[in-house]
């Protein structure tokens, strides 16, 4: 009797710790999501400086914008099931300049596509690295 | 002269198992989000790599066994039998994902969705296996593989901090994200201890006829090999670390890893990397289908040699063919990063079943007479095999925690 109180109350205490970690997880994953943005925003700042100064070509940075799509609308709405719509704001924001930015790209306008991308990574920064052994 | 061709071994070694899609997004991974503070694991894998390869290739020359034979035959088929069902299963997947990145890599050139050469490539790679032998793929591979030194070049172009690489060299913890890091440590022991390797590279000694005059050439042909794999990927982690952690660009597609080659090169660099990426893919995917052929043939007795003709070995070729044409229908249903990731996890779990075993073999006077371990090899080896089984413990965790 005294073995099933005690299973009883480790179940409690280990379903309480579930539902606490499964909180702390949704805030990793909205944090993950975020940085993701800044980083698929980063991307395409990148990429549309580079076909502007040529050195890649337009279908690649049309397939850049159609793989972030992919990922940030993946993510966006596995973050949202588990921790509401403001969650994946900063996806949503990269999400909607996407749709200019093809667009722009696919009619050969860099000047916009650059203006559309610095915009957007402007509004969503993405978290750099510095290159060092022992970053903080 | 031969001598400098043997080396060819070495090198295709390197570029199939060192230098493969698990790799290249790994090193990339590594340095856009710690910057230099994983090359010490590089350097440690390497290590252990070059050890185990050297030991694979002295069991060859000795024995006339390749690794999976002396396994077989030394702890019996009920032991052997259980790294057999492990290799296979983590070869189709390794290989899903290397047929995925030479896919992709023509995607990157072309524009076209990646799916539609994925029959191509698996067309592309069983016409080479059936059709070509075991130096013409070698020497093909070695010499195509030299377009992966534009990693190195463009490293040294960029004009690196030295000082931050050589502290890179020192083994730090981490000072964020731990998950992420151990995630990606383990990764990048994970894709270079992988038993296809180890038995590839015994075997490529045995369709070479090595024997015990080919000891010295051994060391000399493990360590170059090995290290020029091991340069380039230290060259694709750094420059990861310069062009994208710098931008706060991660790793979470080909196309963003691309991006390392572009500052450089120009518009040279978009070519370089799928070419590099092609190659590289290719070498892997070759090695790992001849490997899968080779285990199965090896376990059971059957006929085995890429230097026979189809017919003279028709079970050997039936397996690479049956891999290959399931590995290409993991594609339709999985991404090749998602396989990558998945296969260095599992190899990473199925490693020690293989390492332990040589530990034995090695010492065996029955197969290696007077070329067994001395101590100090023993030791090592001992390390490793302890290393293998802490990284097999961690990495399913990792994988559900930091990947």
């Amino acid at each position: 009797m005294r073995f099933r109180r005690a299973a009883g109350v480790v179940l409690v205490v280990a379903a309480i710790g579930s539902s606490a970690n499964c909180g702390a997880n949704a805030d990793r994953r909205a944090r993950e999501l975020r940085r993701t943005a800044g980083s698929w925003a980063a991307t395409l700042r990148t990429a549309t400086d580079e076909w502007a100064r040529d050195a890649l070509p337009a279908h690649f940075v049309a397939s850049t914008i159609d793989v972030a799509r992919q990922e940030l609308t993946r993510e966006g709405d596995r973050v949202r099931s588990q921790s509401g719509a403001g969650a994946s704001a900063a996806a949503d924001e990269v999400l909607a300049a996407l749709t200019p930015l093809r667009a722009a790209v696919e009619r050969g306008d860099r000047g916009s596509a650059i203006a559309v991308a610095h915009a957007v990574a402007d509004r969503i920064p993405s978290e750099p690295t510095p290159p060092v052994a022992r970053p903080q | 002269m031969k001598n400098l061709l043997k080396i060819g071994l070495g090198i295709v070694t390197s570029i199939g198992g060192f230098l493969d899609a698990g790799t290249i997004a790994t090193a990339a991974l590594a340095g856009a989000a710690f910057g230099f503070q994983l090359l010490w694991v590089v350097i440690l894998g390497t290590g252990c790599v070059i050890l185990l390869t050297e030991m694979c290739g002295r069991l060859a020359a000795v024995s006339h066994h390749s690794l999976s034979d002396a396994i077989r035959e030394r702890l019996g088929f009920r032991y052997f039998a259980v790294p057999l069902v492990g290799e296979v299963l983590v070869d189709l997947l390794v290989l899903a994902a290397e047929i995925g990145g030479v896919a992709i890599a023509v995607h990157l050139v072309t524009g076209i969705t990646y799916l539609w050469f994925v029959p191509i490539c698996a067309l592309g790679l069983w016409a080479l296996l059936w059709l070509g032998t075991f130096s013409a793929i070698e020497n093909g591979v070695s010499l195509a593989g030299m377009v992966t030194l534009s990693f190195v070049v463009a490293a040294f172009g960029m004009d690196p901090p030295w000082r931050e690489i050589a502290r890179g060299a020192v083994p730090s913890l981490p000072s964020r994200d731990a998950a992420q890091y151990w995630f990606l440590a383990v990764g990048i022991i994970g894709a270079l201890i992988t038993p296809y390797v180890l038995n590839f590279y015994a075997t490529g000694a045995i369709e070479e006829k090595w024997t015990v005059k080919d000891i010295a050439v051994n060391r000399v042909i493990a360590a170059t090999g090995m290290s020029f794999g091991s340069i380039v990927a230290m060259s694709m982690l750094v420059l990861a670390a310069l062009v994208l952690g710098t931008r706060g660009i991660q790793v979470d597609s080909y196309e963003q890893a691309a991006l390392v080659l572009t500052q450089p090169f120009g518009r040279w660099g978009l070519y370089l990397f799928a070419a590099s990426l092609g190659v590289a893919c290719l070498g892997a995917a070759l090695q790992v289908s001849l490997n899968l052929a080779y285990v199965v043939a090896q376990g059971f007795g059957w006929n085995w040699s890429e230097n026979l003709k189809p017919h003279e070995d028709a079970r050997f070729a039936a397996v690479y063919t049956a891999a290959i044409l399931a590995s290409s229908t993991l594609l339709f249903v999985g991404d090749p990063i998602g396989l990558t990731t998945l296969s260095m996890a599992l190899n990473a779990v199925i490693a020690p079943l293989v390492v332990f075993p040589l530990l034995v073999i090695m010492n065996d006077r029955a197969y290696l007479r007077d070329h067994r371990n001395h101590v100090l090899g023993n030791l090592l080896v001992a390390s490793v095999v302890v290393l293998a089984f802490v990284v097999a413990a961690v990495a399913i965790p990792l994988e559900v925690f930091g990947g």
